[in-house]
């Protein structure tokens, strides 16, 4: 995922750009004061940042600090609107940003290491004034509550000091550098918030993880949010008469609150929740689900874990699995190989696994591979008994334990999509494969050689396959095309090398495993029904009565 | 995509067929300037990659569809049957694309001799199937269809292909040239549901699709 944070002055040291740099240091995300192509995401810092963007038709989220009245709040429901994604500061801004569209509320970023608790030496002593203090930039709206803060300089001054941070209190004011504000905090007994509206504020939470009591506007940013505990002090926003008796009640109580249970209540604050959670809206947003998620199937590692699957029925298949079995030993020594037959090969085989003999081609045994290989192989390469591996092969296993669910060979070129699937005896089944898909024009697939992982897609996909081959049991090939279709794998598509017939032209490049079409067949010519019915089996007897004469390959 | 003149003008003969064949599909369309064409919707995306490589990997970001089947400029859509890519993604697969003719000793010939042998030894499959990306559908619902339950289900469509995309992204900054070769890297590591459908849908002579390769260069 490619977020950029757009924010106008991301060097500075105000709140928002501070905001900014947290995002792109903890999340590795890129920092702009515009808009840019390029990125999954642009995140406006600010939403009004929109209006100097406003040509951007990229994906754009926007963080929304807090809703005034007037042009700047019509500006707030517009960009609402026209964003992807909103994040506002507290929530209660999410009951109505939740009209525009998906919308949350990260926890905001204290950084507490910064803010750390007063030191008791600092504390109040009786004989000394209690220090009082505001903090933030005063703007001229209003919204900072500066005359509730002038009425109370008035009717505590004679017994207390005010000192402010920021600009514009009817104190001693000064501009604190980032660094040096927690040095401001830790010189106040007490901080009041006197804000109508605000998005956090910061402060608040800056002077609790310092150990400072509160005096805060009960129904402002996050206020709601914090616990009523000794040392909160809330109080009806705007209400002078409520103000002035939470300060003396906060004053009455100076010296005995406890800092460490004020720092403890905003402990849920940090950069890393910030950063996680505004990640994590992203993620989920952009790809559906979480991505952290998805990337969570944990896959073991292919040896030990992996076996390989072979079907043989008849003489001439057992023969060719020898063969086959002893490639396998060679090029992938200590990979267990199980034999599905009517009796032992005892060719080298780890596992003899029995079935009937009840359809000439062993293609129900071969579609039951998920079924009858033991649970515990949780990578199964199958191979037709009449293929011999000429290298090493464990690239087939790597690929299923990478992600991939099915891996398998494209055919050959003369078979190479699905219109070519028609032969004499199989215009019903093709019909009705090129139907259900809409087009002939698709890919087909070689069955010889597939390997495959276990899950619940996976096993559904060769029930499919077996129902399907079962309406005709002819070949298998269409079968596999309409199971796969309706039942989308992660499906990795090789070339030839891995599946070569030596019946057609080579194709370039190494080949890995040749496949000896046919010399596994038990019968010669057509056979125009079923694979498992009397005419199918009367062809095998009758080929096994003129052995030696007619070639199986000769006929097809 | 319209990046230049050639391009500008092979779009229009590309809308032409389009609008033909599939009177009903929303049609977009991302350009740096505006177009004279109407009755689309237009992108503006200024991109000064080569071959305007980064709007087309960004597709997944710029698209007002939740499918959508990409078309270079130079393709002709010949029949109805572009259609048959959207019912697949339906059925739940992730991306339809067509193998590339370029195969065995052709693969990546196009590309400069750094990045094809690079690709070709980082690449752990070392017998890639090249793909032709210059005509794909994607898909980006969130939808979880073909999955008979969902345990072991990782995520959707939408999340899969945006993935990939990332990926693609990341491959192409590589070289910052073709698309193909970092297609196939990015390909590797995605594990996406890719369904493969044949020349027809895209090739010189394609009877779905014509690719004319080559006539929106700059």
């Amino acid at each position: 995922m490619k977020v950029v944070v757009v924010c106008q002055n991301y060097a500075k040291d105000r709140v928002l750009p501070r905001y900014a740099r947290y995002l792109a240091e903890g999340n590795g995300w890129d920092l702009s004061m515009r808009a840019l192509v390029g990125y999954d995401i642009n995140y406006y810092m600010a939403y009004f940042d929109h209006q100097k963007n406003k040509d951007f038709k990229g994906r754009v989220a926007a963080y929304f600090t807090h809703r005034e009245e007037g042009k700047k709040g019509d500006l707030y429901d517009q960009v609402a609107e026209k964003v992807w994604l909103r994040l506002a500061m507290n929530q209660g801004q999410l009951r109505h940003l939740r009209e525009s569209g998906p919308s949350i509320a990260p926890t905001l970023p204290l950084e507490r290491d910064t803010f750390t608790l007063r030191s008791s030496k600092t504390l109040l002593k009786d004989s000394e004034r209690p220090v009082l203090g505001f903090s933030g930039f005063v703007y001229g709206s209003g919204r900072k509550g500066e005359h509730l803060a002038n009425l109370l300089t008035q009717e505590f001054g004679k017994h207390a000091t005010f000192r402010a941070s920021g600009r514009g209190w009817p104190c001693i004011t000064k501009m604190y550098n980032w660094i040096y504000l927690p040095d401001f905090y830790k010189s106040l007994d007490l901080y009041i918030c006197t804000a109508s509206v605000e998005g956090g504020p910061m402060t608040t939470l800056e002077a609790l993880s310092t150990g400072i009591p509160v005096v805060i506007p009960e129904d402002v940013g996050i206020h709601p949010e914090l616990p009523d505990i000794p040392g909160i002090y809330k109080y009806q926003t705007g209400n002078y008469r409520s103000l002035s008796d939470a300060v003396d009640r906060a004053l009455a109580k100076l010296g005995k609150h406890n800092r460490a249970d004020l720092r403890e209540s905003v402990t849920k604050y940090s950069v890393e929740a910030f950063c996680e959670e505004t990640r994590t809206y992203f993620d989920e947003n952009l790809y559906g689900t979480s991505q952290v998620q998805a990337e969570a199937e944990v896959r073991p590692k292919w040896p030990g874990k992996s076996g390989i699957y072979l079907v043989a029925f008849g003489e001439q298949s057992r023969r060719c699995a020898e063969k086959c079995i002893a490639a396998c030993r060679q090029y992938l020594p200590g990979v267990p190989i199980a034999l599905c037959s009517n009796e032992p090969l005892d060719a080298g085989e780890d596992l003899y696994i029995f079935q009937k003999d009840k359809d000439i081609g062993g293609r129900i045994a071969k579609l039951k591979a998920y079924d009858l290989t033991p649970e515990d192989w949780e990578y199964v390469l199958y191979l037709d008994a009449d293929t011999e591996p000429v290298e090493d092969f464990s690239f087939l296993f790597e690929t299923l334990q990478k992600g991939w669910e099915v891996v398998i060979c494209k055919d050959m070129d003369r078979y190479s999509v699905a219109k070519l699937m028609m032969k004499g005896d199989n215009r019903p089944e093709s019909e009705a494969t090129w139907l259900l898909m809409g087009t002939d024009e698709t890919l087909q697939y070689n069955g010889g050689v597939f390997a495959f992982r276990r899950n619940d897609r996976v096993k559904h996909f060769f029930t499919l396959w077996q129902e399907e081959w079962q309406r005709w049991a002819q070949r298998d090939q269409g079968a596999l095309l309409r199971a796969l279709y309706t039942q989308p794998l992660k499906l990795f598509v090789l070339g030839n090398q891995w599946n070569a017939s030596d019946r057609y032209p080579a194709p370039v490049g190494k080949v890995a495993i040749w496949h000896h079409n046919v010399a596994a067949r038990r019968w010669a010519g057509k056979i125009r029904g079923r694979l498992d019915g009397t005419d199918a089996w009367s062809k095998v007897a009758e080929w096994e009565a003129s052995r030696g004469k007619v070639s199986p390959r000769g006929t097809i | 995509m319209a990046y230049g003149a050639p391009a500008l003008r092979e779009v229009g003969h590309s809308l032409l067929r389009l609008k033909k064949m599939a009177p009903d599909l929303p049609v977009a369309l991302i350009c740096d300037e505006p177009t004279p064409y109407t009755g689309i919707k237009q992108i503006y995306l200024k991109d000064r990659s080569y071959g305007a490589r980064w709007a087309k990997l960004n597709l997944d970001t710029l698209t007002p569809f939740e499918r959508t089947l990409y078309l270079d400029a130079d393709t002709r859509v010949m029949s109805r049957d572009i259609v048959q890519g959207f019912e697949i993604l339906k059925e739940g697969w992730d991306l339809v694309i067509v193998p590339s003719q370029n195969q065995g000793k052709d693969l990546f010939s196009h590309l400069d001799r750094t990045e094809r042998e690079e690709t070709l030894a980082s690449l752990w499959n070392p017998r890639p199937l090249q793909l032709q990306a210059g005509v794909m559908w994607f898909n980006l619902t969130t939808e979880t269809l073909g999955s008979p339950s969902a345990s072991g289900t990782p995520g959707t469509s939408k999340e899969r292909v945006h993935k990939f995309f990332e990926l693609w992204r990341a491959e192409w900054e590589k070289y910052e040239r073709h698309d193909q070769a970092a297609l196939i890297r990015a390909l590797e590591e995605s594990s996406l549901r890719i369904w493969l459908l044949g020349h027809e849908y895209n090739s010189r002579h394609g009877k779905v699709i014509e690719h004319l390769f080559g006539r929106a260069k700059l």
